[in-house]
């Protein structure tokens, strides 16, 4: 190697250094101040793009051209008010998002215990994905669009039918609301879960409720879980109807563990307030690794938009 | 020109195809594709026989009756113009059997002229049952027959091949983002007892393969009555000219024509009363106007019209009015076993009566004995029942011989909608009352009972309350143990850790939501025929809050404060339902 051969990539290196530095830096500031878990208080659109901004963006999730599915509660043939559902508008916001950071195939996809066709219209979900994008929002009933799964990380429930767009989905976001769960302790992201597989009878009654719901996670934990908090069913959940709170927040985490355990931690359940180990299977989801519930150590923003 | 004459000659057949298909073909959209119009009860409410025999047992003028009066009516002016051109049965029987000649050898043997009287015989036996009130009429009637096989047997087949198609094109249409085509979705509908329906139309398909229209010359009870109508008919076969060929009567769809005594082999009948002269005597009463007669005959000397002169006619085929009132007689004798058949319902509820615990009948069903004398069995709840709950009673469910395809609600199958009134809507004689939906919504059909022995909760201390989850009125509570062993006397014998459910029973429509989603193999909640509210005039919203029923859907009693969690039962420090320490 000559010397001018020498300088020249000196010269280039030089230059490479000064133009990534910056970014270097500005990375390292990045992961300083995103908040492990960021609550938005505000209007149902506002805070669920201010909350998801707050932890880095949509695009920290989704990529151009990927496929995402997204995860809603929407099996109760409810208007918004009982909270049973998720707000349309929240869902609406999240589907417009994923479209402003270029994703290709999204899906608004969930499995309805009651009449599908009338949860999609009374909860007023497919309406409001209908505005965005037509004819993406569904209830998949038939077998044939789920197919056997295996969990490598299952302590109980080794496989499952799973939904093939899940399987086949670069990004998965839940968007579930709050509301207490006569079985679970209270239904949030990693519970909601279970509108993306086929049988859920046998998580009831083969295996553990809590530990079923791990292993589903296991393989279709949330890339990003956006819990909608606008209304609270804080008594006689799932279905309702029982008392709704209007905390009027969202909260958005990459861990969907955490974001669970801070909506357990922060509305009241029956008139009470419940740490986030009561609940059985996020204890079960700390333990095995699944995510944090040691709320008290993470980053925590929480704003009014 | 040759080739003009040749089809200038089938022209009345050619018509007769037009119109019979057209007609199946309309029977069939509105049966399968339209059951929210109230259109498919309007052909099963032209059933002659039904509308007869129905008002005969109810003992009065029925207005869902109307268009089988109206049909009956018909006989007396164009004979049995709707036999040979209408009804949807006649025309199934007519495509079964030119299949069935094509590929098979038709029996040609002689049967006995007295088979045509048979019909008349059966139905004077229904009449006769009708007298006591008893309706057997559901076994014989063509249009509830024909509507049954292609609801429960023909459609599901149908939806099967779509569901089956759809899982192959699925990856196709994912790949080219189809959007809404993706995900379309068709139901396999499923039925009780299809096999004994197969069995029964494969018997009355091959009876073709005897005589063509087999049925309908020998069985059909509504044949006979329109026959004993159009006896007189208006509008008839004429006869102008004849050169005693035997063609005519050698072709007749159904034997109606009698020859001077010429033996032909497929067609062999000598009335014995009538003079046996040529192919000029036609009986009326059997001939369903199909016209093939006029087509066939070479010197084209038969026509159908209004006015003519008087032609000769066949006497003979109805049977004496001796052999009418011993048939008679007998049906009612028949029907009047259903008095001591142990599972009849003579009067509802009364001491001693044994009503299957699988009857939860469809809301707004009329009281048990009055409905199953007035429900035609036709089928079509069972079809717009969007859930497929709505099933044929068959021995399974302890049905008996005359409550056979009766609907009862199998709600593991597929639960009562709340939003859904359609059974009662499209019902063509109105057993089931057709109700607007928010009067529906009160017409209890029975009530859940939880079986705690079967329970994951009370008795597997597995954490499950699914059907709370599921329950649209709001009617399973779910109590911490302590509560529940105030409240129950389970509680003594079994424990969890867990909430348990406690259905309301005057919260409780008997949907079967919760039976349907009951995770245990066995369903631990199911859904009883027990106190259901069914009346037959009154208004249902009324009687139901007099009786103290309250049955609102869950979300307009989001704030009704004892629905909620006891939460005054909650003892100190113990968590809310669901958490666990």
């Amino acid at each position: 190697m000559d010397r001018r051969t020498y300088l020249k990539w000196q010269g280039a290196m030089l230059l490479t250094v000064a133009a990534g530095g910056p970014g270097v830096v500005f990375a390292q500031n990045e992961s300083i101040k995103t908040p492990d878990i960021a609550v938005a208080k505000g209007s149902p659109a506002a805070a669920t793009r201010a909350a998801i901004n707050a932890i880095g963006g949509i695009k920290r999730f989704v990529k151009p051209g990927q496929k995402v599915v997204i995860k809603p509660n929407m099996s109760f043939a409810q208007s918004p008010e009982t909270a049973a559902n998720t707000h349309p508008l929240v869902v609406r916001e999240v589907l417009a998002l994923c479209k402003e950071a270029g994703a290709g195939r999204v899906r608004v996809l969930d499995h309805s215990l009651q009449n599908p066709e009338q949860a999609l219209i009374k909860s007023g979900i497919r309406d409001a994905c209908d505005g965005i994008e037509k004819g993406i929002c569904h209830h998949l009933m038939e077998e044939s669009f789920y197919t056997q799964a295996s969990i490598p990380k299952a302590a109980e429930m080794k496989s499952n039918m799973f939904m093939k767009d899940v399987l086949s989905a670069d990004v998965i976001i839940a968007i579930p609301v709050a509301k207490s769960h006569g079985s679970a302790g209270c239904s949030l992201s990693l519970k909601g879960q279970m509108g993306l597989i086929y049988d859920r009878r046998i998580m009831h009654s083969r295996y553990n409720l809590a530990t079923a719901i791990v292993d589903m996670n296991m393989l279709i934990k949330p890339h990003l879980a956006v819990i909608d908090a606008t209304r609270v069913l804080t008594t006689n959940g799932p279905g309702g109807p029982g008392k709704v709170i209007t905390p009027g927040e969202v909260i958005a985490s990459a861990d969907a563990v955490a974001a669970d355990a801070f909506a357990v931690s922060a509305y009241e359940w029956y008139g009470q307030k419940v740490t986030p180990e009561k609940t059985e299977y996020l204890r079960i989801a700390h333990e095995r690794g699944l995510g944090r519930i040691d709320i008290n150590n993470l980053q925590i923003s929480r704003f009014v938009v | 020109m040759p080739d003009m004459r040749k089809s200038l000659r089938y022209r009345a057949t050619v018509v007769r195809y037009m119109i019979q298909g057209a007609v199946l073909s309309l029977f069939l959209i509105f049966l399968w594709f339209m059951p929210r119009l109230k259109a498919g009860d309007i052909f099963v409410q032209f059933d002659p026989l039904a509308s007869a025999v129905l008002t005969l047992a109810a003992r009065k003028f029925l207005p869902d009756m109307i268009p089988g009066l109206i049909v009956i009516t018909s006989a007396f002016f164009f004979g049995r113009f709707v036999c040979g051109h209408i009804c949807p049965m006649g025309t199934t029987v007519d495509i079964m059997g030119t299949v069935l000649r094509k590929n098979f050898k038709p029996w040609t043997k002689k049967i006995p002229d007295g088979l045509y009287r048979l019909k008349y015989i059966l139905l004077a036996f229904v009449a006769g049952a009708a007298l006591i009130k008893i309706n057997l009429f559901f076994w014989l009637s063509p249009l509830p027959l024909v509507s049954r096989f292609y609801t429960i047997l023909i459609q599901p087949f149908t939806t099967l091949l779509g569901n089956k198609s759809l899982f192959w094109a699925q990856p196709a249409l994912s790949m080219i983002n189809a959007g809404q085509l993706e995900y379309l979705q068709i139901t396999v509908r499923r039925f009780d007892g299809i096999y004994f329906i197969l069995f029964f139309f494969a018997l009355i398909f091959s009876l073709e393969l005897i005589r063509p229209r087999f049925w309908c010359r020998y069985i059909c009870p509504a044949g006979a009555l329109l026959g004993i109508c159009s006896k007189m008919t208006f509008w008839r076969r004429r006869v102008h000219k004849c050169n005693k060929c035997g063609v005519c009567a050698k072709k007749c769809s159904t034997g109606a024509i009698v020859t001077d005594g010429k033996d032909i082999a497929n067609n062999e009948v000598n009335f014995s009363a009538p003079p046996q002269k040529s192919g000029e005597h036609t009986a009326y009463s059997e001939c369903i106007t199909c016209r093939k007669c006029v087509d066939i005959c070479n010197i084209n000397g038969v026509t159908f019209a209004f006015l003519g002169k008087k032609q000769p006619s066949v006497q003979g085929i109805l049977p004496a009015r001796r052999t009418f009132m011993i048939a008679a007689g007998g049906g009612a004798g028949f029907a009047a076993l259903e008095f001591l058949d142990l599972r009849t319902i003579t009067s509802d509820g009364k001491e001693g009566t044994v009503y299957p615990e699988t009857f939860v009948r469809p809301p707004g069903a009329l009281p048990e004995k009055e409905f199953l004398s007035r429900c035609l069995r036709c089928g079509l709840c069972m079809r717009v029942c969007p859930t497929n709950g709505l099933q044929p009673a068959t021995i399974m469910n302890g049905s008996n011989f005359g409550s056979m395809f009766s609907p009862v609600l199998v709600s593991r199958r597929g639960p009562c909608e709340p939003d859904c009134n359609l059974c009662g809507v499209v019902c063509p004689s109105q057993a089931i009352r057709g109700l607007p939906l928010k009067e529906k919504r009160w017409a209890k059909i029975g009530t859940s009972v939880v079986i705690p022995g079967r329970c994951l909760a009370w008795n597997n201390s597995k954490s499950c309350v699914v059907c709370q989850e599921v329950c649209p009125y709001g009617a399973v509570k779910i109590v911490p143990m302590e509560t529940a062993s105030a409240m129950s006397a389970a509680a003594y014998f079994l424990d969890s850790k867990y909430p348990v459910p406690v259905v309301t029973a005057e919260k409780c429509f008997g949907c079967g939501y919760c039976e349907k989603h009951c995770p245990a193999s066995a369903p631990a909640i199911i859904t009883v025929p027990l106190n259901p509210l069914r009346i037959s005039e009154k208004d249902y919203e009324v009687t139901g809050k007099e009786q103290g029923l309250m049955l609102e859907l869950v979300n307009k009693s989001a704030e009704s404060p004892e629905n909620l969690f006891p939460m005054e039962k909650l003892s100190e420090g113990s968590l809310p339902p669901g958490f666990t320490d």
